[in-house]
């Protein structure tokens, strides 16, 4: 087990570096110029001279392997850089950010979940019954209702009619938890609701198939009842792909929160990575975009441990 | 992801600007002599009237206009009269007064500001914002956002009354001499900035030295190229002396990239970009980059009794949508750029009140170095050759204005009636011009640069569509704000799409497009018209106001010949309120920037 922690390490680690020189190379290969954003931007016209002094200050105007040799030596210092609009700290921004947006994940996730399996091992229950099909088409409208349909209906419906809750915005949990928690209901939904879809479907397909398994028959010829049979025998077999699942999740939760984000004005960290490729700020992005693949590759490591707790044939050498 | 929804948006120099007050001194044409004495005239017997019935209490001009109150931005209203050289008159905005001396206007700046409703303080301004400010230097363009910040926490010189006309601000009057080559500026006394240095000669001086240091990359480089040089004879007189008679100098030192910054601030090496320590209504409290920006109210302002709210907190909601909803669910009570679907449903709504202006035009960028654009023929045909009220109703749902003539808004004194319905949509005239150079309408293809936002969008295709009906092959590229602007920079396109604002209306404003080294076009194309240039040149330096408006007659009609875009469409600029926020006025030819002047808002209970 420990020779297996080892070696993921060591790819991850790989896996990092590769990912940070293509984003470092992407990005400086984007038309666009980052001097003009702190300028100014749109409305501004700076002259040459002006810009070619931005790209000193920045260090812009050195060769891509001396700018690239920095990036990978703070890199390994663990220091993200400065942004080039606002001059902090990337780690600073994404500490304040980053948790902004697990504040939607988490709760999104785990509603998915808590909804999800049980709806999934209702459906597989109640197969041959007329809430089977409804049970699926509900899944199915939530799974392609895009978010930005579901987020406004939802505010149109609580916040400009009922009134009663905020269009957007963010209010920090530790000022207002109230307030925070008002805030953060309609954000919360709209992501859970893709996730909760593809959550009962497979929990329903995966536990059908189990039922057709042979040690169900034995369970039953013996004598148990149906109920044990699921949630004694079957449950535990039917999660393994469920957790794969939740695992993909996060990951795609992260890039369909860049809608929520924005449609609810959620200063989060995708909100961040978005407005900084569109101001080129190259720091912000290559930070942002090595961060959420480091957390991605660590739920997907988390995942992977999870089968070896949940089925007692794996093992990792 | 919706392209229409991006964040980077706008287009728009917010205009600054307003009619040309033309000082020198002894020379008062006739006509303004007549209309101040009128306006003298008829203004101090009523406002005295008013005074004396409710004792400066409420409202003493009880008007129904979205103007509010007529309380011009900070005059004096102690002591000594203001006594600008420019009348705060009601004139309307573009009339331009040669008056100068100094005397007449004190007796009008001091009973507007005595005059003025009297507002309540207290209360917050939650401001929507479109864009990021980005950062706070005074003296870079960051765009319409930052008039919102920048312009709340520092002074100008100079500055804009309710009407559009120049008035007094930190320069308390200001002197011409010596035909237009000399101002002599007074300043006010007991300002102090925000970090309790008082405000002295020495700090404007320092506050030009920055600008034009092209260290700086300010604004107004260019502009500040026509002075020469400048002195303090004491700490409240600054004198500027300038190479040649420049007409639009008061509208410079008014606009929003002219703020006046502390010497010893900037000297101890304090960031611009990321601190302020400005001398206006309101200080930066916090900010969350990109997210948002707190301003608190300074108590000690040098404007008696402003500024009325205690804070203003804006915030960045990028997505119009968000906004909009924001705006009616009451989380913000002032919502900038509103889309042109929401408008007649918030306009029509007696919660809220909306303010319209229609400052900023929607145009297309012709590049005269790529062919077959090198021909004014085809320059010119393209202008015929598109339907501008189409164009209107399909990308503004009709809420918008064609631009027939040029770059000066009608109903403003420096128009030319002669010239009105010049641009018109006719594509056999059109067809001709290109005959007149052997060119078929589908002999020319076209690369059509447009920007992911979409009040370029929905204008660029409906556009492209015109001229493709004509036959000719126009492809659309989309691409991203910063690849565009590094594409405008450099001159690197055909045709592209573009939204501006003027940064001041006085006339010359058409110098910063098409003069030579133009930054805001001239220069990424090289655009260079000796004609023009000398026309130009002579509308800066000429005095007289008719004579002026004769020249820049001779400019629009050279425009026409060399046709260097598309004129499309004066695009309309809303911002909402709620009903009970007074004070906010869109100030005609300022636009945008009249968010400035929240030190006049406030709120009735």
């Amino acid at each position: 087990m420990v020779n297996y922690i080892i070696r993921r390490a060591i790819s991850t680690l790989v896996l990092l570096f590769m990912i940070a020189t293509a984003v470092f190379l992407f990005l400086h290969l984007l038309p666009g110029d980052p001097a003009l954003t702190i300028l100014g931007g749109i409305d501004a016209n700076p002259d040459s001279a002006a810009i070619a002094l931005v790209h000193k200050r920045l260090g812009l105007d050195r060769p891509l392997y001396v700018q690239y040799a920095e990036w990978m030596g703070n890199l390994a210092r663990l220091n993200l850089g400065t942004s080039f609009t606002s001059g902090t700290e990337v780690s600073r921004e994404l500490a304040r950010r980053l948790p902004r947006t697990f504040m939607l994940i988490v709760p999104a996730e785990t509603i998915a979940i808590l909804f999800g399996i049980p709806l999934g091992i209702a459906a597989a229950r109640l197969r041959r019954t007329l809430w089977d099909p409804v049970i699926s088409a509900i899944a199915l409208i939530g799974f392609s209702t895009p978010v930005f349909v579901s987020g406004l209906l939802l505010v149109l419906a609580f916040s400009l009619k009922l009134h009663w809750l905020p269009s957007g915005g963010f209010v920090s949990p530790t000022q207002d938890f109230g307030g925070f928690v008002k805030s953060a209901i309609m954000p919360v939904i709209t992501l859970s609701l893709g996730p909760m879809a593809t959550t009962m479907r497979m929990t329903r397909s995966s536990v059908l198939e189990q039922l057709g398994a042979d040690y169900v028959r034995t369970a039953r010829s013996k004598g148990v009842t149906e109920i044990r049979v699921l949630y004694r025998h079957v449950l535990r077999n039917a999660l393994l792909p469920v957790v794969t699942i939740v695992g993909l999740h996060v990951g795609f939760m992260f890039a369909g929160s860049v809608l929520v984000e924005y449609l609810f004005n959620w200063p989060g960290v995708n909100a961040y990575l978005l407005n900084s490729i569109g101001g080129r700020d190259y720091p912000v992005v290559q930070g942002i975009v090595l961060v959420i693949a480091a957390i991605f590759i660590l739920i997907n490591f988390l995942t992977d441990l999870s089968f070896a707790i949940l089925d007692p044939r794996i093992r990792y050498e | 992801m919706n392209d229409s929804r991006y964040p980077m948006d706008n287009q728009e120099d917010s205009a600054t600007s307003l009619s040309v007050r033309k000082l020198l001194t002894g020379q008062v044409s006739r006509r303004t002599l007549v209309t101040r004495g009128a306006i003298l005239g008829v203004s101090i017997p009523v406002i005295g009237g008013l005074l004396a019935a409710c004792g400066g209490g409420s409202k003493s001009t009880p008007t129904t206009s979205s103007s509010g109150q007529t309380t011009p931005p900070p005059t004096q209203a102690s002591g000594s009269p203001a006594a600008a050289s420019t009348t705060a008159s009601t004139a309307a905005s573009g009339t331009p007064s040669t008056g100068a001396a100094t005397g007449t206007s004190a007796a009008t700046a001091a009973s507007t500001a005595a005059a003025a409703p009297e507002g309540q303080p207290g209360g917050t301004v939650n401001l929507g914002l479109l864009r990021d400010p980005i950062a706070f230097d005074p003296h870079i363009a960051y765009g319409a956002s930052s008039a919102s910040l920048q312009g709340n926490v520092y002074d100008t010189l100079l500055s804009y009354d309710l009407k559009g006309a120049i008035a007094p601000s930190l320069a308390t009057s200001f002197e011409v001499q010596q035909d237009g080559k000399v101002y002599v500026f007074k300043l006010q006394s007991g300002v102090t900035f925000h970090d309790g240095t008082p405000l002295s000669a020495d700090d404007v001086l320092y506050t030009f030295d920055r600008i034009r240091n092209p260290k700086t990359a300010a604004n107004l480089t260019t502009q500040f190229g026509f002075i020469d040089s400048y002195t303090a004879p004491d700490a409240t007189t600054v004198q500027v002396t300038l190479k040649q008679p420049y007409a639009v100098l008061a509208a410079v030192l008014a606009s929003q990239w002219a703020y006046i910054v502390s010497k010893a601030w900037g000297e101890a090496g304090n960031d611009f970009a990321k601190k302020e320590n400005g001398s206006g209504p309101f200080k930066l409290d916090s900010f969350e980059p990109q997210v948002k920006y707190t301003l608190v109210k300074n108590d000690k302002y040098w404007v008696p009794k402003r500024p009325y709210v205690d804070k203003i907190v804006e915030t960045v909601i990028a997505d119009d949508t968000a906004r909009v909803n924001a705006f009616k669910s009451g989380q913000i009570n002032f919502i900038e750029y509103l889309p042109w679907q929401n408008i007649d449903e918030l306009s029509k709504d007696p919660k809220y009140k909306a303010y319209t202006g229609f400052e900023t035009f929607n145009l297309v960028r012709l590049n005269p170095n790529k062919p077959p654009l090198d021909k004014p023929e085809v320059r010119q045909a393209l202008n015929f050759a598109i339907d501008r009220k189409a164009i209107i109703d399909v990308a503004f749902g009709g809420k918008g204005q064609p631009i027939t003539v040029g770059l000066i808004p009608k109903g403003t004194y420096w128009y030319n009636e002669s010239l009105d319905g010049h641009w018109t949509y006719d594509p056999d005239k059109a067809k001709s011009l290109l005959a007149k150079v052997n060119m078929k309408p589908s002999d020319i293809t076209l690369d059509f640069a447009v920007a992911t936002i979409s009040v370029h969008m929905d204008t660029g295709q409906a556009v492209a569509q015109q001229l493709q009906q004509l036959g000719m092959k126009v492809t659309i590229q989309q691409q991203d704000v910063p690849t565009l602007t590094t594409r405008r920079s450099t001159g690197d396109y055909q045709m592209m799409q573009d939204g501006l604002g003027e940064p001041w209306q006085d006339p010359d404003m058409y110098s910063t497009f098409f003069g030579k080294g133009g930054a805001s076009y001239a220069k990424g194309v090289n655009f260079d018209d000796p004609q023009l240039d000398d026309l130009l040149s002579q509308g800066r330096q000429e005095s007289n106001d008719d004579k002026r408006k004769v020249i820049y007659t001779k400019v629009e009609q050279r425009l026409f010949d060399l046709a260097p875009w598309i004129f499309i469409l004066w695009r309309p600029q809303v911002e909402v309120t709620t009903a009970n926020m007074q004070g906010y006025s869109h100030i005609p030819g300022v636009g945008l920037a009249s968010e400035r002047y929240m030190l006049n808002v406030w709120f009735k209970k």
